[in-house]
């Protein structure tokens, strides 16, 4: 802890889940912090902070419990409801057309409703979803968006997590099996440096979930038991479930499987910080470079796109544009904005448009059986990446002749 | 009620492609298979028009779709290649010989030549010798050296400038799977390259990376191609199994699991060092050639060299365990290394000394 690179003086965040790993972290960062006079302090202040995922998982309230813990230490828990990824007000995202067989593509556009409540959006956002191992990945990301806002509007600089090796390994496993090798080594990193503003620190990934249940044995810490959304479905409910299952009990019969995992993906770089990689808006991870065409490079799924690279056709607009410019979305305000609707595919990741393909898949599903199909609805912070991004875009495009680029 | 194909919306889907879980007719799933296939091709210009294309064939499903396909593919596209079949007798009583036959079968039905090389007569050993003598275990890592070895002779000797093998997509996420479980990090840097080269070597590539398994049995079923399937008499190998079993679970929870772990490792790939030159990093591996056979190595002697020297000299775990221990435990028992492997450098000549060798082969 001593040796990270999070500068002294610096507010820190620590993620505590309630488990057994976050409940010995929050252990060792609170004795770290603890007031010693024989030396300085290395963080300036610590904010603790538990995401509620009952309105997706359900399970206890652990609150008080959680609460009680973190004042054992002296300090506050500040406990943030997973609905609150849906502001009051703030804008949502919701699909304007339904999805199309042909093309990976999601048109979405950013209303401000404040019809329903909060809850109620998060279950509609998770039910548009569908499938178990893409509401897992969102339930991640989510969570993860929730603890970098709390960060934020905390003045802290760093997010400090209890990944363990277990975990870790079978995070490696899960990720390239979801296509998100890419961005790989940032979720394995013990200091991660993605973020321009935060960085993400690991520092239980060399201890192994035995090793942990030991060390809170032992030091008779006290820990809630945090259910997931699989918890007691069958093995092949979902690819997080089934990987779990999969590196335990490979663990078991080969004891290095989790240190072999874990350290091989240490070692494996990818290029996410070449120049230009831009930002997911979902999963806030690195997009690969080819993450549009490479699909449907490599699994034609109708005949039309097959030929032209570029596999996006361009949204209905109600403003007219008197020239091709081939921005999707209107082009005739002086910056496009995320308030109109545009292909969310464009501003994702790899990994992370296997959500359209499954909200896509679920929707003929619903249709099939008579169902009502709900559409697409995401959270606000998704438009602050693509306006940024589309912005950039923008930008370019009006300097984009007095730019000087080479041949090569 | 019919229902109509996905794809093209008039004839009546018949089948539901495992990759995307569209259902669609039979024709528009030879179109898209096809059409995969030649964006492969094209995307990675694994061929130049001219080229002498060997395909290595064992007579089994990939292979005998993969000659198929490449046949038709360059016709329909006109890349104005010169196909051959090259296969390995490893000399298995009951499986390769079997499966010769399909290969047999294959020159006739697509009028390719036909080129045959067996262990016996490069190393003068089968695979049912190495087996009597080094029992069940490791006879993998023969087969394995000596193939990789035999196909690059058998090439040689057809003068062809390029090898295409029918690995599939399943292979290859099983094979980056695999390295991360063993924690083969230079392995899992070069697994999911389509193609190798190196200055020494014939380069190969697999036409099949991004196709599935289940796809290629299908496209045979339909197209009612022939093949042999039967898994290796000699073949249990446990921790492969997980791997297999792993992402076959995968692919029932999300068909595109496969494509996904295939584009996940190709992001962990770097380039690879050439012929003689240092790894980055400093390390010692550097590509140079066998001082017995000219094969290309990473040592002094290329891996089928020590493991033949082995068998020749009755201690067969030569080339698995630590060399340089077991060298040094059976030190003064006899050094005769008996037969060794013909001289790289040599396979050229006897090439031009024999013109008809291809012919006198396919006659048989």
């Amino acid at each position: 802890m001593r040796a990270t690179k999070v500068g002294v003086g610096k507010k820190v965040l620590v993620g505590f889940s309630g488990g057994l790993s976050s409940r010995v972290l929050l252990h060792h960062i609170c004795a770290f912090h603890a007031v010693d006079p024989r030396k300085n302090r290395k963080f300036s202040g610590l904010t603790i902070c538990h995401v509620d995922q009952r309105a997706i998982v359900g399970g206890e309230n652990h609150t008080e419990t959680l609460r009680s813990i973190v004042e054992s230490y002296g300090h506050s828990l500040a406990v943030i409801p997973l609905e609150d990824i849906f502001g009051d007000d703030s804008r949502t995202f919701v699909q304007t057309q339904s999805g199309n067989e042909d093309t990976l593509s999601l048109h979405v556009k950013g209303v401000t409703s404040s019809a329903g409540s909060k809850v109620e959006k998060l279950q509609r956002c998770f039910t548009s979803i569908g499938k178990l191992s893409s509401k897992e990945d969102l339930l991640h990301y989510l969570t993860m968006q929730l603890l970098y806002e709390t960060a934020r509007s905390t003045q802290c600089s760093a997010v400090i997590l209890g990944d363990n090796s277990t975990r870790v390994a079978i995070r490696v496993m899960t990720q390239i099996s979801k296509g998100r090798g890419f961005s790989m080594p940032l979720d394995v990193a013990s200091e991660s440096t993605w973020l321009p503003d935060l960085m993400l620190l690991r520092p239980l990934r060399d201890v192994d979930s035995k090793e942990i249940a030991l060390c809170n044995q032992y030091e008779n810490l006290k820990s809630v038991h945090v259910p997931n959304l699989t918890t007691g479905m069958p093995v092949k409910s979902s690819i997080d479930r089934l990987t779990e299952d999969f590196i335990t009990g490979l663990q078991r019969d080969f004891p290095s499987t989790v240190s072999t995992v874990a350290r091989t993906a240490f070692k494996t770089p990818t290029r996410w910080n070449a120049e230009g990689v831009e930002r997911c808006a979902l999963c806030n991870g690195p997009i690969p470079p080819d993450a549009i065409n490479w699909r449907s490079r490599h699994t034609v799924s109708s005949f039309s796109t097959s030929t032209t690279t570029s596999t996006t056709s361009p949204p209905p607009t109600d403003a007219t544009c008197s020239t091709d410019c081939g921005i999707t979305g209107s082009c005739c305000s002086p910056t496009p904005t995320s308030s109109d609707p545009f292909d969310l595919a464009l501003h994702l990741c790899y990994g992370c448009q296997n959500f359209i393909r499954d909200a896509r898949d679920e929707a003929e599903l619903v249709k099939k059986r008579g169902g009502e199909v709900v559409p697409v609805t995401l959270p606000g912070y998704v438009g602050e990446t693509v306006d940024k991004a589309r912005g950039r875009e923008w930008m370019r495009k009006e300097i984009g002749e007095f730019l000087v680029e080479d041949d090569e | 009620m019919p229902r109509p194909c996905a794809l093209c919306a008039t004839a009546r889907a018949v089948l539901k492609r495992p990759k995307t879980g569209q259902q669609i007719c039979k024709d528009c799933f030879y179109a898209v298979f096809e059409t995969e296939i030649h964006n492969t091709i094209i995307d990675n210009a694994l061929f130049k028009r001219g080229q002498k294309v060997a395909i290595a064939a064992s007579g089994g499903k990939d292979s005998t779709v993969l000659a198929h396909v490449m046949t038709t593919l360059n016709d329909r596209y006109d890349y104005g290649l010169d196909l051959f079949l090259l296969s390995v007798d490893e000399g298995i009583t009951g499986y390769r010989d079997d499966s010769l036959e399909t290969v047999k079968r294959n020159e006739q039905q697509y009028g390719i030549p036909l080129k045959i090389v067996s262990y016996q007569e490069l190393y003068g050993w089968s695979m049912d010798a190495i087996v009597k003598e080094v029992g069940m275990k490791n006879n993998c890592t023969f087969c394995g050296v000596f193939r990789r070895q035999a196909l690059d002779r058998g090439a040689v000797l057809l003068n062809v400038d390029h090898i295409v093998t029918g690995h599939n997509a399943d292979d290859i996420a099983e094979t980056v799977l695999m390295n991360i479980l063993r924690g083969d990090f230079s392995r899992l840097q070069r697994c999911t390259s389509i193609s190798t080269a190196t200055d020494e070597t014939i380069p190969r590539s697999k036409p099949f990376k991004y196709t599935y398994e289940k796809e290629i049995v299908m496209y045979a079923y339909f197209k009612k191609l022939d093949y042999f399937s039967t898994e290796c008499i000699y073949s249990p190998n446990a921790y492969r199994g997980y791997a297999r079993a792993f992402l076959k679970d995968l692919e029932s929870i999300r068909p595109s699991a496969i494509i996904d772990i295939i584009h996940s490792g190709e992001h962990f790939e770097t380039p690879q060092p050439k012929l003689g030159e240092k790894k980055e990093g400093g390390g010692e591996a550097v590509i140079r050639s066998c001082e017995r056979c000219g094969y290309m190595a990473s040592n002094k002697l290329c891996k089928a060299c020590v493991l033949l020297e082995g068998l020749n000299r009755g201690l067969p775990r030569l080339g698995i365990g630590v060399e340089g221990k077991i060298r040094r435990q059976h030190e003064g028992k006899s050094e005769d290394i008996g037969r060794t492997i013909q001289h790289f450098s040599e396979l050229a000549v006897t090439r031009t000394l024999t013109p008809n060798l291809v012919t006198s082969t396919t006659a048989s």
